[in-house]
């Protein structure tokens, strides 16, 4: 009787081992959205940046560096997107796992304007580490990169349920594909005159990269600071010599550019987009943000 | 100094005008070049005559767009389509869709365009009963 007791305990302690789950800390959406396709039930996420909050005013409170010390896997998006990476590393120990997507993505040089525009390669909030653009999930070929990033650090953590994540990682990579053709025939539809993205904050850099679209960042619209008059001047003859039919915006804290540079040049407002995250209605997933921006642009720039 | 206070004005005036003049050349803003559209003839020298030519795995239609326009498309089931296209330039997109109704799985279609027997482009596509991708058309191979 004794026995059958113990045996009984001990299988219920071996069975919730067995369904515990894998602690994740992500400090990004899209990090965050990635990591639950590939962990699926077998992983407890806690995501410090929620969606629709701009990553670079983040900053980890003493309760977010807990969460990160008792995680297994931390998922960064490099770059120099988190400023205070270093510090959360050391601040975490020797016990979780930090995974840089960054470091395994193909990077490309962070924008001139923010190079010339902020000492210390500062860029809105943020660094530019070694002067590369961290918005590499605007390339789906680095966000497939990313899904088999996390599948590893995932397998090196949990090897129990390494054949669960090979499965969601698979479907999630053949996802991606399917999104990839989607944009694809999509950005087919505008010719290589109309592929010019007048936005306000500088991030798709990737996007632009991956299919033929010329950026023209307009500084400042976005930011509490006035962009100067020359500044918006070259803007407005930018936008008047090359036709562009309407300009981006991630939000819009300075309407008196913005006015002036509609008046002036009879563009109109092509739309939102999401540039440094998930949004938190439309747009909350990574392919519901690729489908809203790129059909936001096609139909703006169409 | 000697002289009428009127004509120490004038001269302080004169002085006061030449040291101006090196700062008003300086911050007048000038007016920019004049960016020229491109003519047609420019933009017409630049397009190119190719041939395009889609072939079926099995009996469907097809449609190829480019800049969503309708650049070559069959009027009923074919296996072969032939046509020579005009692209805007020796670079190029080609939206392609193929649609297949016979049940059979998986269909493929091949595209290939050309200019003078040298391949620019050669894909083929697989699916169902649709298939739809992006040809990127390159122009001649670079020596």
């Amino acid at each position: 009787m004794k026995l059958a007791i113990i045996a009984g305990l001990l299988a219920s302690i071996v069975g919730a081992q067995a369904q515990e789950k894998l602690p994740v800390v992500s400090l990004g959406t899209v990090l965050t959205d990635l990591a639950q396709s590939v962990g699926g039930d077998h992983v407890a996420i806690t995501s410090l940046v929620k969606a629709g909050q701009d990553p670079h005013d983040f900053e980890p409170t003493p309760g977010d560096v807990k969460a990160v010390s008792h995680a297994k896997v931390v998922l960064a998006s490099g770059l120099g997107m988190e400023s205070y990476l270093d510090k959360l590393r050391q601040a975490a120990g020797n016990g979780p796992t930090f995974l840089v997507v960054g470091e395994k993505v193909k990077s490309i040089p962070a924008p001139e304007e923010a190079e010339e525009g902020h000492e210390g390669h500062d860029h809105a909030g943020h660094d530019h580490d070694g002067g590369l653009d961290p918005h590499w999930w605007h390339s789906i070929a680095n966000t497939k990169i990313a899904v088999r990033a996390i599948r590893d650090a995932f397998i090196a953590a949990d090897p129990a349920d390494k054949a669960v994540f090979e499965q969601n990682a698979k479907r999630e990579l053949a996802k991606l594909d399917e999104l990839a053709k989607w944009v694809r025939v999509e950005i087919a539809k505008l010719p290589a005159n109309k592929r010019v993205l007048v936005t306000s904050h500088d991030a798709l850099g990737y996007f632009a990269r991956d299919y033929d679209f010329e950026i023209r960042p307009v500084q400042g619209i976005s930011t509490n600071d006035q962009p100067s008059s020359k500044k918006v001047r070259d803007i407005i003859s930018a936008i008047k010599q090359e036709k562009v039919k309407a300009i981006f915006f991630e939000n819009m804290e300075n309407p008196k550019v913005l006015t002036e540079i509609l008046q002036e040049t009879g563009a109109k407002v092509g739309g939102v987009l999401y540039a440094d995250g998930l949004g938190q209605k439309e747009g909350n997933t990574y392919d519901s943000m690729i489908r809203h921006n790129v059909t936001t642009i096609v139909e703006a720039l169409q | 100094m000697d002289g009428s206070p009127l004509a120490r004005l004038v001269i302080v005036l004169i002085f006061l005008g030449l040291l101006g003049l090196p700062v008003i050349a300086l911050t007048r803003e000038k007016p920019s070049a004049p960016v020229a559209a491109p003519s047609p003839e420019a933009a017409s020298a630049r397009e190119q005559k190719v041939d395009l030519v889609v072939t079926l795995s099995h009996p469907g239609r097809v449609e190829i767009r480019q800049a969503n326009q309708v650049v070559a498309v069959s009027d009923a089931l074919v296996s072969v389509l032939e046509k020579e296209i005009t692209l805007p330039d020796t670079r190029a997109e080609l939206t392609v869709t193929f649609h297949w109704a016979d049940g059979v799985s998986p269909h493929a279609g091949r595209v290939v365009v050309s200019q003078d027997g040298e391949t620019w482009a050669d894909q083929t596509f697989w699916g169902d009963a649709e298939a739809q991708d992006v040809l990127s058309v390159q122009g001649p191979k670079q020596p």
